[in-house]
């Protein structure tokens, strides 16, 4: 059986295939699309469809899912970007998928490098440090908030039995800001740490001894091998993981509701609100249409920037 | 490992897709025994009546079970009832119907059917109503609507004032009648350094301010709307009654345990009972966790509505709940349902599961001897006294947001789910906004949705 | 500096580092654990350590709800929609990377808009389009868009280890006489296992934890699945934080003993090259 070994070269992806030419050809496109097919309608049926509905009712004005739609083209666009509250949910977004982001990859990496060092329990720190991820986001949310409680959660209950007064978790503006960010950062930080520990994993052993033949010390070979290796992973965990916390509904609904008043309120959760509060459909699929589009508009930025995968 | 011992017969094109196809098959057949088959598939002869119920009391639930296999023996009808979480009233009923699959049988709140009969969603109720007697339910509790009743009462859930009355003896205090006696009781009763408090009151975005902290507003004599649905809340006359209430709820929030924007239903319901707070805005759900949780409490505690700023009337806040029918191919078989239902008393029944809380809206549920000799009932017959006095308006306003502008409207439901309200509160306790501009910024939301019908 | 004296600093910044990472991540669900079996007095009163025990909290939300049904369906369900998904996905992945047609990274791109629409918007118009082929309120409804959002993941990371998979092993498959089916489910697979079964374990997760297609396509109390049970809990009057935690911790105990059980493979299979760019 053969074993799969990693080469003593650093991570590079698997060589381009030759085409294969001649009868077989055809018959393996057919396999191919085949093996495409049932994807593909899933996709199509369960998730295309849907989002074109929801972009479509963006161009009337209901306010139920039981009224009766009026044609208003853009109107509800220009509403939406006309309304400050719109921009102020925005930069919300940018500023938590900003902080988020950037706290994910300090500590995900700084936890990488340390569960890559040599230790006895290695293996059990490192599915330790992975279990927050594979908590469902419900039970992440009560979680904190049994432990954000103002008055019997663990953590006031010890900032108090210390002299400092508890403070309001989810109903003063910087608390709020405080808990979104930091139980968001608990949450998905080892999906970060795994993935720089697997690509850590992947450097050799022996570059690491020839560099240190040569007289290179450890921050030197942080800097010229560790780094260049993270660097590739870095780009795609940042875009990822940015696109994912400027669209993150569930755990900022959850936790603060957006609140107090408007002060943690993000695009999702504006759209959210105006779907299913504010009576207001057409305005909410615009907002999360628009959310769509400067996603979409940013991820094709980032392929411009970093073509990946078109060689393989 | 490999098998190179197979035919090159395998290889060829037309047993590739034969084998792709077999995977299918045997694929798609576990998955369809794993899920079970359409629904259509079986489609029974008999109606099958769909009952949504956002009430999840477990006795409640066990009841309605129980009811639906007596009704299944008698009347030989399916009935099927589907339990939702309070929270996602509104987002499963609207989809539901959008989806073509409407409720039968609706037990959910008031404002909530206006918006619907509003959409032509709803059967009809006056006939039923006329039967049992139009005199028979108390001050408000019916709404009617395009000229006809929607929805059928079975429980005023006043939100009054729970309080101690032991404590109350201990310090000498009184049933405080006007705002300023109010701060005095509170203050009295306030000991933040032993973890108790004067009372616990919401404040925050949601339904348990809009029902459990608006009794302050209407005591003042607060309204949204004249009669022709101008907002008048920001009017020469009503501004500063709000105004007046909105200072005063800063005062008293400082009674409460800190965080008053979090205080959720969970706080005002265990604070209590836990000792906690020498007062809680709730109703008779309260009792039961008082029974349920620290019996010792059931002699020590009393009930009392909001005082009024200068003496003078009192109130309470009306947060009603009933049952709809739908408007749907079985509305037939519902009604036949419905009457089976009132017919065989098991209305009582139903309110009897959470006694102390579902307070009748009819007069003659009162005089019911199966109502009246129920065990907490009796024990708790003082309490009782005093909720039936809150249906006398010479002494108590019943106010709601419900009751603004001159009859029901889809406006209400409006008030509610924007929270223009708790936002008022909100921007007040976080001082972001001064009581009068809150007051403004409120009038100029309510403006933007209000329509006139 | 002396180098023993470096040594020993450095085992105990090392030290430290480590016990401070456990607790960051395990402190929370070890307070949820021992929050859902305290009796009811010392939740208000906490202590760190686990105190007097009680199982009232468990006993209230068994009652409460119907705990057993809710995790039969959502083990079906997640069970069912890690399978079709694998099971759609595997295909696609091998196609990505080894056949040459037109438009698949455009597609693969596409289905990361999945992730990119609230996701009660979308549940909406499913929702409606299932009412009308008659399959709402079934599992089969639940496991077909559970499929949608675990797909995008799922071709993502099957991708990676197809990637990483040298040619040459296949290739000599083929000149043995193995067709591509054969050398996808005799080859590549067993080897690729480890790896697979991390593929396993984050398609379990993200259908175990859907709230919102639950909450709109199920309407029977027997199909319901176990986050939408907790947010029934959070509803009901009677439910306090002990029996919160404790309804958490129950939803939580299979997915942290497959975790467990598979976090060997898991550890194994993310070094075998998920993670390329």
């Amino acid at each position: 059986m053969v074993t799969l070994r990693r080469s003593a070269t650093l991570a590079t992806p698997a060589p381009v295939q030759p085409v294969r030419v001649g009868p077989l050809e055809r018959r393996e496109r057919k396999l191919f699309l085949a093996f495409l097919t049932p994807g593909a309608l899933l996709a199509i049926g369960a998730l295309f469809i849907p989002v074109f509905y929801a972009i479509q009712l963006s161009f009337y004005h209901t306010e139920s899912f039981i009224d009766t739609p009026e044609f208003v083209g853009l109107g509800n666009y220009v509403r939406i970007f006309t309304d400050p509250r719109y921009w102020e949910a925005f930069w919300h977004g940018l500023f938590y998928a900003g902080t988020t982001v950037f706290l994910q990859v300090v500590i995900g990496i700084a936890i990488a490098l340390l569960l890559h060092q040599e230790f006895r329990g290695r293996n059990w720190l490192r599915s330790a440090a992975l279990a927050p991820y594979i908590l469902p986001t419900v039970v992440v949310v009560y979680i904190w908030k049994w432990l954000l409680n103002l008055n019997h959660g663990l953590i006031n209950v010890g900032l108090e039995s210390i002299g400092i007064t508890p403070i309001a978790w989810f109903s003063s503006v910087v608390g709020a800001w405080f808990s979104i960010i930091f139980v968001s950062v608990w949450y998905w930080t080892p999906f970060v740490t795994i993935t720089f520990l697997a690509a850590l994993q992947s450097i050799s052993d022996d570059l690491y001894d020839a560099a240190a033949v040569d007289g290179a010390n450890s921050w030197q070979r942080l800097l010229h091998i560790t780094l260049p290796v993270l660097k590739p992973v870095l780009v795609v965990i940042i875009m990822l993981r940015t696109i994912f916390m400027f669209n993150k509904f569930d755990i900022v609904w959850l936790l603060t509701s957006g609140g107090p008043l408007t002060s943690t309120e993000h695009l999702p959760i504006l759209a959210y609100q105006k779907t299913f509060d504010m009576f207001d459909i057409g305005g909410g699929t615009a907002v999360a249409t628009s959310i769509f589009l400067f996603l979409t508009l940013l991820i094709w930025l980032y392929f411009r920037l970093f073509p990946i995968e078109e060689m393989d | 490992m490999s098998d190179h011992q197979s035919s090159p017969a395998l290889y060829t094109p037309m047993s590739r897709r034969r084998l792709l196809r077999t995977l299918g098959a045997a694929g798609g057949a576990t998955l369809l025994s794993a899920t079970g088959l359409p629904r259509q598939i079986h489609a029974a002869k008999a109606p099958t009546i769909r009952i949504f119920n956002n009430e999840t009391d477990p006795d409640t639930i066990a009841f309605l079970k129980k009811m639906a296999t007596d009704y299944k023996a008698e009347a030989g009808a399916t009935v099927k009832i589907e339990t939702v979480p309070v929270m996602q009233t509104v987002t499963k009923l609207t989809t539901s119907i959008k989806a073509g699959k409407p409720y039968d049988f609706i037990i959910y709140w008031t404002n909530l059917a206006i918006q619907l009969a509003e959409e032509g969603q709803l059967a009809p109720l006056g006939e039923i109503i006329k039967e049992v007697g139009v005199d028979d339910f108390g001050p408000r509790a019916l709404r009617k609507f395009k000229d006809d009743y929607w929805i059928y009462p079975y429980d005023y859930n006043f939100n009054y004032l729970l309080y101690r009355k032991d404590w109350f003896a201990e310090k000498g205090l009184a049933v405080p009648n006007d705002w300023n006696e109010f701060l005095e009781v509170c203050k009295a009763l306030n000991d933040p350094k032993n973890k108790q408090y004067a009372l616990t009151l919401p404040f925050g975005n949601g339904v348990h301010t809009n029902w459990g902290n608006t009794a302050f507003l209407w005591a003042a004599g607060v309204e949204f709307y004249d009669d022709e649905w101008n907002v008048i809340l920001d009017s020469p006359d009503i501004k500063p009654r709000v105004v007046k209430t909105l200072e005063f709820l800063e005062k008293v929030s400082q009674y409460t345990p800190p965080g008053p924007l979090e205080t959720s239903l969970k706080d005002m319901l265990i604070n209590f009972s836990n000792g906690t707070s020498a007062m809680t805005s709730y109703t008779g759900r309260a009792i039961h966790t008082i029974e349920d949780r620290n019996p010792e409490l059931a002699d020590k505690y009393a009930i009392m509505s909001y005082p009024g700023p200068d003496g003078g009337k009192r109130a309470v806040t009306y947060g009603d709940d009933g049952f709809s029918i739908g408007k749907t191919s079985n509305t037939e078989a519902t009604v036949d349902f419905f009457k089976w239902f009132l017919s065989t008393e098991r209305l009582i029944d139903y309110q009897l599961t959470v006694a102390l809380h579902y307070q009748p809206p009819q007069y003659s549920t009162y005089k019911n001897e199966k109502w009246r000799s129920n065990p907490l009932i009796q024990k708790h017959w003082e309490t009782i006294e005093v909720m039936m006095d809150f249906m006398n308006t010479d002494k108590t306003l019943v106010g709601s947001i419900d009751f603004q502008g001159p009859q029901a409207s889809p406006n209400h439901a409006r008030i509610m789910t924007s929270n223009v309200i708790p936002k008022m509160y909100s921007q007040v306790l976080l001082k972001k906004m001064t009581p009068s501009q809150a007051v403004d910024a409120a009038a100029k939301e309510i403006r933007e949705f209000t329509t006139r019908s | 500096m002396n180098p023993t004296i470096w040594t020993w600093l450095r085992r105990g910044i090392l030290g430290i580092l480590i016990v401070g990472v456990t607790i960051y991540s395990l402190f929370p669900m070890y307070w949820m654990v021992i929050s859902g079996i305290r009796e009811e007095r010392w939740l208000f009163d906490p202590l760190l350590f686990p105190g007097p025990y009680s199982w009232q909290s468990v006993k209230t939300i068994l009652s409460l709800t119907d705990f057993p049904t809710y995790y039969l369906n959502s083990i079906i369900t997640a069970v069912a929609t890690t399978i079709l998904t694998l099971v759609v996905v595997t295909p696609m992945a091998y196609a990505l990377v080894r056949s040459r047609l037109p438009g698949m990274m455009l597609m693969v791109r596409a289905m990361l808009f999945a992730y990119m629409f609230p996701a009660l918007l979308l549940a909406i118009p499913v929702y409606i389009f299932l009412v009308k082929i008659g399959l709402d309120d079934t599992r089969l409804s639940l496991i077909l868009t559970h499929s949608t959002f675990t797909m995008p993941l799922g071709v993502w990371l099957m991708w990676g280890f197809f990637k990483n998979f040298p040619f040459e092993v296949e290739e000599s498959a083929f000149i043995d006489g193995c067709s591509r089916i054969k050398a996808i489910y005799r080859i590549i697979m067993p080897l690729t296992l480890p790896g697979m079964l991390t593929v396993v374990l984050f398609l379990f997760i993200l259908s175990w934890s859907d709230f919102v297609f639950s909450l709109i396509l199920i309407t029977s109390d027997e199909l319901k699945t176990l986050p939408y049970g907790l947010a029934s809990i959070d509803d009901a009057y009677d439910a306090n934080w002990g029996e919160l935690m404790a309804g958490s911790t129950m939803i939580c105990m299979p997915l942290l003993l497959l975790f467990a059980f598979l976090s060997k493979y898991f550890i194994r299979g993310l070094s075998m090259g998920a993670v390329k760019s």
